[in-house]
């Protein structure tokens, strides 16, 4: 008797691990969808949105405040570093949200989609944060919006962590995108510098966040150049530019030394 | 009596699963299947056009002559040119997407048909049971088309005009969705030949040796048949939307936007008929390494293609036509309509002339 319930535990206790088995795989994630509908509602609802109410809000400010004589030098760089960083992140956004979702799962999607997710819901935070903050100091006259130049001692950590977090879900992104992206014509060697050229940009962003306010223009331009609508022709057409492609392969080769990534950086490269 | 019933139920059970086992490997088509089924269309063909519903005949200038032209009676030839412009216009897209259709298929079955059943690895084995499948469904589709044809004219000869207009276009209808399924059939079936011949090891011949003339034209061959579906899909089913749906509401800009995509999927259409449709002889002696670089073109265009028809899918364009063209609404149904219309232009604008361009360079 006792040998019985035993023997039913045991095919009670197969049973359990097979439907285990069966059910992990069923519904194991299997394509990139989750990431695509998070980037999606992030660009078209959340703070990439460039029609979006906090987000008009906050680029209002930087613009005002990046013109205000208050400011100290080194504040205003920080400022317009931000602004014209912000407008990046739109454009990149945008390139993103259009191209992930011809993307297949791979082991740089499932090692990076909780990193982006968390990063795009940290930075919505900080801009959910600035946003109130605005409203609650802002003065009014007619229709316009004003701040004083004070304010920005209050709104200079939200904005850090707004660049800061989406320059990594950005980074990260690229990555997953590198290593997902299904056909060659958008995912290339030429895509692989772009990248590599983008990060060393924000890096260097950081690096003079308050000496130099050109270096956030750098990256908007070159951001822009590249992965808005019209600038990612430059990609879709690579395969069939022998001139492109040797210059590319000497900044593979030599890296940020090669005299072709300037030209890269000038956009020159595709001149 | 306990071992005797446990033997008994394994022996039953290991029967059922040989039986189960026994029916998959039926339904597995061959060599021989395959022969027999195409046998059975040419048959077919040949009694069809000796009843006049198939001619051979000129499509247009420049191309080659087909042998697949739909032939219609008197009056229903008469009605389709009367009638509201886009029926022409359909008629002439579907001749002409079959014509092109059907002609690879005649120039190219024979490269699977010399094979033994033994020269196919598990991957051309599965393009042979999809291509048989399609053969079997398209047999089926041009045996329908051929009775829709037959109650058209039928129609038209003995009954049109003593009943009401509406009629008239109702009879129409009901043959354009049969020689739209037609079409459609042929396409699947072009196409699943192109992909069993890419399983083959033909074209890794090819990219191993310095390929001949009649070799590049093999690969144009398979490219003319892999680039159809991309042409002929959204053309007719713009067309068809044309009848499906009162455009009266629509909002002119998104219309005009559907408009210039499918004005510049023409002007690709028009790059593709000479170079890829036509009969130019003039083929390159293409060396190794461009042949090399050929593929390579190949594979990365169909990947993206792959991308194209997926956004094609997703964005729905008839679901689209519901909402009177207006992109606006229809982003409340399908919010990433605008992402998928977005890669439908990038492709046809830049990606698709791009490639056919680059390939022509490479052949001619």
């Amino acid at each position: 008797m006792k040998k019985k319930g035993f023997f039913v535990i045991f095919i009670l206790l197969v049973v359990a691990v097979v439907l285990t088995i069966v059910f992990i795989n069923l519904f194991r994630e299997k394509d990139t969808g989750a990431l695509v509908r998070n980037v999606h509602s992030t660009v078209t609802n959340g703070y990439l949105n460039k029609d979006d109410d906090k987000n008009k809000k906050i680029d209002e400010y930087l613009t005002q405040l990046a013109t205000l004589g208050d400011l100290s030098d080194a504040q205003r760089n920080q400022v317009s570093n931000y602004l014209s960083a912000y407008a990046a992140f739109e454009t990149f956004g945008d390139f993103f949200d259009r191209e992930i979702v011809f993307t297949q799962y791979t082991n740089e999607y499932k090692n990076n989609r909780g990193a982006i997710e968390n990063d795009f819901s940290k930075a919505q935070n900080a801009v959910d944060g600035l946003y109130g903050y605005l409203e609650v100091n802002k003065t009014s006259i007619g229709n316009s919006d004003f701040w004083v130049a004070t304010s920005w001692n209050d709104c200079d950590d939200y904005m850090a962590d707004i660049f800061n977090y989406t320059v990594d879900a950005i980074n990260r992104l690229a990555d997953v995108y590198q290593s997902s992206a299904t056909s060659n014509l958008m995912r290339n060697d030429f895509t692989q510098v772009l990248f590599m050229a983008t990060e060393n940009l924000f890096a260097e962003t950081t690096e003079k966040l308050t000496t130099d306010a050109s270096a956030g223009r750098q990256v908007y331009t070159f951001v822009r150049r590249y992965f808005s609508e019209d600038g990612v022709n430059y990609i879709l057409n690579y395969n069939y530019n022998d001139s492109l492609q040797g210059k590319v392969f000497k900044i593979l080769e030599n890296g940020t030394v090669a005299a072709e990534y300037q030209n890269l950086l000038d956009g020159s490269i595709v001149a | 009596m306990k071992t005797k019933t446990i033997f008994l139920s394994l022996i039953l059970c290991c029967f059922s699963l040989f039986s189960l086992f026994g029916l998959v490997g039926c339904g597995e088509a061959n060599i021989g299947t395959l022969k027999e089924n195409f046998g059975k269309l040419d048959t077919l063909y040949q009694e069809y056009t000796a009843d006049g519903i198939f001619e051979g005949g000129l499509l247009e200038t420049g191309l080659p002559r087909s042998d697949y032209v739909v032939t219609y009676g008197t009056v229903v030839q008469k009605k389709v040119d009367a009638s509201e412009a886009s029926y022409k216009e359909l008629r002439e897209l579907y001749n002409l997407t079959l014509a092109i259709s059907h002609d690879y298929i005649d120039n190219n079955k024979s490269l699977i048909l010399i094979k033994s059943d033994e020269d196919l690895n598990s991957e051309s084995k599965t393009a042979l049971n999809n291509l048989n499948g399609s053969l079997v469904e398209y047999i089926a589709s041009l045996e329908r088309f051929v009775d829709a044809r037959s109650d058209l004219i039928e129609y038209f000869d003995n009954v049109s005009g003593s009943i009401n207009a509406e009629a008239d276009e109702n009879h129409l209808r009901l043959f354009k969705k049969s020689y739209g399924d037609l079409v459609s059939k042929n396409l699947t079936l072009s196409t699943n030949l192109a992909k069993i011949i890419e399983t083959t090891e033909i074209f890794e011949l090819l990219s191993e040796t310095n390929p001949q003339p009649n070799d590049t034209k093999l690969i144009k061959e398979y490219v003319r048949a892999k680039l159809l579906p991309i042409f002929a899909e959204l053309r007719i089913t713009e067309i068809e939307n044309k009848f499906n749906f009162n455009n009266s509401q629509n909002n002119g800009d998104d219309k005009a936007r559907i408009q210039t995509l499918l004005d510049k999927l023409d002007a690709a259409f028009e790059i593709y008929k000479p170079n890829f449709v036509s009969d130019k002889t003039t083929v390159k002696l293409a060396d190794k390494d461009a042949t090399k670089n050929l593929f390579d073109l190949i594979k990365d265009f169909f990947t993206e293609a792959d991308s194209y028809f997926k956004a094609l899918q997703n964005f729905n364009f008839s679901k689209f036509a519901e909402y009177k063209h207006t992109m606006e609404d229809y982003l409340k149904e399908n919010s990433m309509a605008e992402i998928y219309l977005t890669k439908m232009e990038k492709f046809v604008e830049v990606t698709l002339p791009e490639f056919m361009n680059a390939v022509v360079g490479i052949i001619y």
